[in-house]
């Protein structure tokens, strides 16, 4: 507000106390061109006016909502105090007694009106700062016809004052007989309106509601002292000063009497509201304190994620919900029916001995079977009621409150203690029953979280899993030589495969071929892959014949693989310059080989054992090398088991005979791609059904340059 | 998503094991835990009869290797018995048979473990 507002206040105000000076200059000073009457209504408006102005100048101050309700009164007066009495001593200074009208006909000089200017100016201050005060209280929890209300007696008190000038008094005062003049009729009735909705306002003190019970003995007694005070004024001399007032000018008079009578009038209510309000006060805070510690909870708890810390956390605050002694949480084993002490708050030992006693579980029983919460409130007395070790019952009372689970039935109980007997009544029930509720989703926020998590890192892991069979795998099919044709594919099943397959040059003229199959389908497939990988790399050019590498791979393997994981591997080398070709079968789908002078395609199947089954001794004695011709026309065929496992709709395999008839049907119609052929097939074979991982390296000794 | 049933029957010193379904990754944990609950018995003269399974994948083979050390260990062993040609033809590529006994019929298998005793 502050910056801009501050001098509009400011100069608002100065034009209110010019005008109030302005007023009672007309009213008092002999203007021979108006009747005296007529100065004194004009007079009388200029104060109206000023009223009006102060009242625009102080409601652009800070406001009082700004102010704690309790303070409000306690600021009213401290604020108004210094006024109060500047206000009070200058009426005193004005002669009491008789003729007072007398004195000031003789003496109409210009700093008696200064004066008499001041003392209203102040009157005016206070007036407004007592409607503004009132204005605070009265719209606290408005309606829609609050405010109307509130300027209707605002402009009700001011057209009364406006009436009371033209007949020269106060119709409502003391002494003043109600005649037929038809403006003393209009007066009487603005005003008796006017004390009504005085009364109407006087009822808005509902601010009583938002103080706690401390708040409303200290608002009590400042209400009463200031209408005490407000009472003994009356009283004492110094009414007749403020009767004089009205001499000076009728309209400040009026209008400060009436809002003093106002103020009263809305002290008087309020400490009516106050005293009713006292008795039930202490049981109004618990249940504000219950219901800002449920919202508390309930803000923090959905934050949560750490299970056990959450645990920990509800039963902290079923201590604080139902103001317990002491507060612990029995979780539900899994799979059974049984339940565990998962967290506990203050729990003395003796309350520990009756947890783990039989009778106790009983309890627990009872509640989970009934799936209602449980009061004893009276543990002394009540039946097949647990008892601690030595037997001995404990007094005070207990309530347990199941958490049902959305799925999975109960969940958990909380119990709560209190080393007082009848501790716990229906409300509280109620109250952790709406505490369980939130505490059950908080829980299931909880494991849902950590189910999410648990997710998504397995999918990082797969996509990780991913990346990693992706860069084993060659980048680009080698060149071997002019006549040698080479297609190869891999097409993993799920994100990640376990098919493996591999080039390595070892000399000038002999390379490598390996492909394989790892068993699992996850990261530690992969990993398995790449160890193979790194391992017939570094072995490759070592052990020419792939039979002694196969026994140095599965010796360096075994130790490093889980006894559930094997490999099944097909390791050839081609001799380009003696168009030989030497393999070794580790466990491994049979080799398809075209044979150019037989003319026919057949399975061969040396004999085999899985890498990483054996140690070595039987590995080292049953695995068998064959060599054969690979003369021009010659086609190789490496696959692996998920070519010839494809299932079709009826659970067929599509199995080696028509894998056969395929390469025959391939061979017999020249095809320029073969893995695009059986590809085809095996979709049509298998339609919608997922297949295992696909590989198959095709490796054709051209005849000529024709590219046969 | 196929099914899996095992059925376990005791005789004497030899347990059997009877496999019906589809041993794959989502049942072999329902496989390991039977043969699993052999060993915690101290019952190593194991007998795992294939009558009733039509299909097996390599986690299912799996399980075998990650127990059959410990069942030697102890002087026991696991023989398989009635597998389809299907079946058996799966263990037969990865080299299987010569790293297990296995037998056309289950009482072939009883009695090499009877003689075995003696």
């Amino acid at each position: 507000m502050d910056s801009k507002k501050r001098p509009i206040k400011f100069f608002l105000s100065m034009i209110a106390a010019a005008l109030v000076f302005t007023g009672v200059f007309v009213s008092k000073s002999s203007i021979s061109v108006f009747s005296s009457t007529m100065s004194n209504v004009i007079g009388d408006g200029f104060i109206i006016a000023a009223l009006v102005v102060q009242l625009l100048a102080s409601k652009n101050s800070a406001s009082l909502n700004s102010i704690p309700l309790n303070k409000r009164l306690y600021k009213f007066v401290v604020t108004n105090f210094f006024l109060i009495i500047l206000l009070a001593s200058g009426v005193a200074i004005i002669p009491a007694g008789t003729g007072l009208v007398e004195s000031l006909s003789e003496r109409v000089i210009i700093d008696n009106i200064v004066f008499v200017s001041i003392i209203c100016y102040l009157a005016v201050l206070i007036s407004t700062s007592i409607f503004l005060l009132l204005y605070g209280f009265i719209l606290i929890k408005r309606t829609k016809r609050t405010k109307n209300y509130f300027w209707a007696l605002y402009v009700g008190l001011l057209l009364f004052v406006l009436i009371c000038s033209f007949l020269g008094k106060n119709i409502l005062g003391e002494g003043n007989q109600l005649t037929k003049n038809p403006l003393h009729i209009a007066a009487f009735v603005v005003g008796i309106i006017t004390i009504f909705l005085m009364v109407i306002n006087s009822y808005r003190n509902s601010w009583v509601n938002y103080l706690n019970k401390n708040q409303k003995i200290t608002c009590l007694f400042t209400a009463i002292l200031i209408a005490v005070l407000i009472i003994m004024a009356e009283r004492s001399n110094s009414a007749n000063l403020l009767y004089y007032i009205k001499d000076y000018s009728l309209a400040t008079g009026i209008f400060f009497d009436m809002t003093k009578d106002f103020l009263l009038i809305y002290l008087i209510l309020s400490i009516f509201s106050l005293l009713l309000h006292l008795p039930t006060a202490g049981i109004f805070d618990k249940k504000v304190r219950q219901l800002s510690s449920l919202h508390q909870i309930g803000s923090v708890m959905t934050k949560m994620h750490n299970f056990e810390k959450l645990l920990d956390l509800i039963t902290k605050q079923t201590l604080e919900v139902v103001e317990a002694d002491s507060a612990w949480l029995m979780m539900k084993n899994k799979n059974s029916s049984s339940f565990k002490l998962a967290a506990s708050s203050r729990v003395p030992a003796n309350l520990m001995n009756m947890i783990k006693s039989n009778d106790y579980r009983e309890l627990l029983n009872r509640i989970s079977e009934k799936k209602s919460p449980l009061i004893l409130n009276d543990l002394q007395r009540a039946k097949n009621v647990p008892v601690d070790r030595q037997s001995k019952k404990i007094g005070g009372s207990l309530t347990g409150v199941p958490l049902m689970s959305t799925s999975r039935g109960i969940a958990g109980i909380i119990f709560a203690y209190k080393e007082m007997e009848y501790g716990f009544d229906q409300e509280d029930s109620e109250m952790i029953q709406a505490y369980a509720n939130q505490t059950m989703i908080a829980i299931e926020n909880s494991i849902l979280f950590d189910e999410s998590l648990e997710r998504e890192r397995l999918q990082q892991e797969l996509n990780v899993a991913r990346e990693i069979q992706l860069k084993l795998l060659p980048k680009e099919i080698p060149y071997m030589a002019d006549n040698i044709k080479i297609e190869a594919v891999s097409i993993p099943a799920y994100e990640v495969g376990g098919d493996y397959y591999d080039f390595i040059k070892l000399t000038d003229n002999q390379w490598g071929i390996y492909v394989g199959d790892v068993s699992g389908k996850s990261v530690s497939a992969a990993l398995y892959m790449a160890e193979l990988k790194g391992f017939v790399q570094s072995l490759a050019r070592l052990y020419h014949s792939p039979k002694e590498l196969m026994i140095k791979v599965n010796e360096t393997l075994y130790p490093n693989i889980d006894r559930r994981s094997f490999i099944s591997l097909m390791a050839a080398v081609i001799d380009l310059k003696e168009n030989k070709i030497k393999f070794t079968r580790a466990g491994h789908t049979p080799l398809g080989y075209y044979e150019p002078e037989a003319e026919e395609w057949k399975m061969l199947r040396p004999e085999g054992l899985g890498l990483g089954l054996d140690k070595g001794k039987i590995f080292n004695r049953i695995t068998d090398e064959w060599e054969i011709d690979f003369a021009p026309g010659s086609i190789l065929f490496f696959y692996t088991d998920g070519v010839t496992e494809v299932f079709n709709s009826e659970n067929e395999e599509f199995g080696d005979e028509r894998l056969l008839s395929t390469l025959e049907h391939c061979q017999k119609n020249d095809v320029s791609s073969y893995k695009d052929v059986i590809l085809d097939e095996l979709k049509s074979f298998s339609q919608e059904n997922k297949p295992d991982d696909i590989t198959m390296v095709i490796i054709k000794h051209v005849k000529n340059k024709k590219g046969n | 998503m196929h099914g899996f049933e095992i059925t376990r029957q005791d005789n004497q010193t030899i347990s059997c094991l009877y496999v019906k379904g589809f041993l794959d990754a989502h049942t072999a944990p329902k496989f390991e835990e039977a043969l699993q609950q052999l060993v915690d018995e101290q019952r190593f003269n194991i007998i795992v009869n294939f009558n009733d399974l039509t299909y097996i994948s390599s986690a299912g083979l799996g399980v075998f290797m990650g127990l059959i050390e410990n069942v030697r260990t102890n002087n026991g062993d696991i023989k398989l018995s009635n597998m389809t040609s299907k079946v058996f033809k799966v263990f037969d590529l990865l080299g299987f048979p010569n790293l297990y006994e296995i037998y056309d019929k289950e009482e072939q298998a009883v009695q090499k473990f009877t003689k075995a005793e003696q």
